[in-house]
């Protein structure tokens, strides 16, 4: 206890405290309450003005949004579970293959929605919209924003699984999104009785029960054949079982690298998962999560050789079932950051130009860019990059740190056809490549097919 | 009357000035613990002094200036977490350690490491706990909770981090589990 006591105290009191910098920044503070106290009554005088306007410019806005959204767009808009879900669920919503529930359980003056359900043989997923009594202090009660959620979920009265979490989206200041989901719900069929049972939200214990039934997606195809391919140094590729549902692709996978290029940077062992649509067009999938038993997984090796086996799941964003995977390792120039929720992650250095005909990402393998097309749905554009590396070029908004990926590319001859979600705005727009080297291993490349 | 008042305000001013240059290494420091960033450090401080001295009258027990504002930090802490949440999520790429829901994989760390990539609630259990050292009835004042939620939760956050120690943290551990 005194070793542990002690330990913590010092990992605080070690901290190095920036004395002039603290006292001037304390001072500062002090100096500005103080006159921050002296205008309050001036303050309140303009906040009636300054309400009206809002309410004026929030009527102008609300109408001008209501005015241009289309009907399909705004489903999606107003989806949780399209705003929140992976790619396949996503794509569920634009097919409108989810069942919309609209549940409410009322407790303790705390509103529970279930808003949406998607089952397949892969998985179950549910949307909630969590609203919470305005008195609430959300803080002191969880020392979290978002209030945590414990309950329980039955299947024909039979506990299938407990949760509890603390993840929410926030929608406004009360009001909470999230999403529920189970997997392995092969033995879940379409008229089982599902019944979710919410005991405490943020603390407050109470009774949120909902029963419902879910429209299921059927499709499921296993595939138990599997293939191991080896290079000429030895290096080996192993895919076992592939089972595919709607909105997943799940497959067994081993990797044996025993030699490759040294590794430097911040290293990390990928697959690229391409999913080829009928004309050839090469949708790049995600994966939803990669998975490991092994005792300290290499997904960020160190060194050669290094044998990796995972179960991975990907997100399918395009009804294909031919897939090519390919493994390749990653090193990126990185800088080390504080996730809010705790942990270390890493930001990736970027090499950004001005998306313009003749800008040039110079990459250890450059990047040109020879024309933007705006189409209806999408813009293209056409590039030269080395065909093997296997990631495309990214799309941002310049000075914004969230960015576009590619849905989609076509390799001509002369040039590679690059697919985006439509732009606005060009102008303000960059194109990007992470200052990466990426080691590929074409010879280990598996393609599979599911139907 | 009003010079009455003018000058017991005044006095409560130079008050709630000398006992926040007592206190501020302390606070500068358990903000950095979130943060592990001086001017995001600063910028807690900053804040939490801010609401502090417009809330100063209403604390009616002086001797509480330290819990009241330590809660006052923390609060401003998760606060700048949760909005620049906002802000970091955008961000292109990045890499959780943690990723890997289903790998069981557990890693010999040290303590600062793993009190680095602790919640910001578990963080604040261990900071009240263990570097301020109140008593769990005390945290549960300070936390507005019930003493039992608490000390599942110090149990909770104890667990994890015998578990991140690997073997070498076991025995360490129980001797902490025995005092919660």
């Amino acid at each position: 206890m005194k070793k542990f006591q002690g330990d913590v105290k010092n990992l605080i009191d070690n901290v190095s405290v920036p004395t002039n910098r603290l006292n001037n920044t304390v001072n500062q503070a002090i100096e500005t309450a103080k006159s921050q106290k002296n205008v309050r009554f001036h303050k309140k005088q303009k906040l009636w003005a300054s309400v009206a306007s809002m309410l004026v410019l929030a009527l102008g806005s609300l109408l001008l949004t209501t005015h241009f959204l289309g009907a399909a767009d705004k489903q999606e808009q107003e989806s949780i579970l399209y705003a929140q879900g992976h790619a396949g669920l996503q794509r569920m919503v634009e097919e409108d293959r989810q069942t919309n529930l609209s549940l409410v359980a009322l407790d303790k003056n705390i509103k529970v929605t279930i808003e949406e359900g998607y089952l397949d043989n892969s998985e179950l997923a549910l949307s909630m919209t969590i609203n919470m009594p305005q008195n609430m202090n959300l803080y002191s009660n969880s020392n979290m924003y978002e209030p945590t959620l414990h309950g329980e979920l039955f299947v024909n009265g039979i506990s299938r699984s407990n949760f509890s979490y603390s993840h929410h989206s926030i929608k406004h200041d009360y009001t909470f999104e999230t999403i529920y989901t189970l997997d392995q719900t092969r033995n879940i069929q379409e008229n089982d009785e599902i019944t979710i049972e919410i005991d405490n939200i943020n603390g407050v214990d109470g009774n949120w029960r909902f029963s419902f039934h879910l429209e299921k997606e059927e499709e499921y195809i296993e595939n138990r054949d599997y293939t191991t391919v080896e290079d000429a140094i030895g290096n080996s590729f192993y895919i076992g079982t592939k089972r595919l549902s709607p909105t997943l692709l799940e497959f067994t996978a081993k990797t044996t690298i025993v030699e490759g290029e040294p590794l430097e940077g911040f290293s990390t062992y990928e697959m690229s998962v391409i999913a080829i649509g009928d004309d050839g067009e090469m949708f790049i999938q995600d994966w939803y999560s990669r998975g490991s038993n092994q005792y300290e997984a290499p997904y960020h090796p160190e060194e050669f050789p290094f044998t990796l086996g995972e179960s991975v799941k990907v997100s399918r964003s395009v009804d294909a079932y031919t897939y090519r995977v390919t493994p390749y390792i990653a090193s990126y120039n990185a800088r080390e950051v504080i996730i809010p929720d705790g942990g270390i992650g890493y930001n990736w250095d970027r090499i950004a130009v001005p998306l313009e005909k003749g800008a040039i990402i110079s990459t250890e393998s450059p990047v040109e860019v020879l024309a933007i097309i705006q189409e209806e749905e999408h813009t293209i554009v056409h590039i030269t990059m080395d065909p093997s590396i296997p990631v495309m070029p990214r799309i941002a908004e310049r000075g914004s740190k969230d960015h576009t990926k590619a849905i989609s590319y076509k390799i001509n001859d002369n040039f590679i056809e690059v697919k985006y979600p439509k732009l606005e705005e060009l102008k303000s727009q960059e194109i990007f490549m992470f200052d990466a080297t990426y080691q590929v291993f074409p010879e280990l490349t598996q393609k599979f097919s599911l139907k | 009357m009003s010079k009455i008042r003018s000058f017991f305000k005044l006095s409560e001013e130079h008050n709630f000035e000398e006992l926040i240059k007592a206190e501020q290494a302390k606070l500068y420091k358990i903000a950095y613990s979130y943060v592990k960033n001086e001017q995001d450090a600063l910028d807690i401080v900053q804040d939490a002094v801010i609401k502090g001295y417009k809330s100063y009258h209403k604390l009616n027990e002086k001797n509480y200036f330290s819990t009241w504002m330590t809660r006052i930090v923390i609060n401003s802490s998760i606060d700048f977490l949760r909005k620049s949440k906002d802000v970091i999520s955008l961000e292109s790429e990045w890499f959780d350690t943690g990723r890997n829901e289903e790998n069981k994989t557990i890693v010999k760390m040290d303590l600062e490491k793993i009190f680095n990539e602790l919640k910001p609630e578990q963080k604040t259990l261990l900071i009240l706990r263990f570097y301020s050292g109140y008593t769990v009835p005390e945290i549960a004042n300070i936390l507005e909770k019930r003493e039992g939620t608490i000390k599942s939760q110090l149990h909770r956050t104890l667990s994890e981090v015998k578990k991140k120690l690997g073997n070498e943290g076991g025995e360490y551990y129980e001797e902490v589990s025995g005092r919660c």
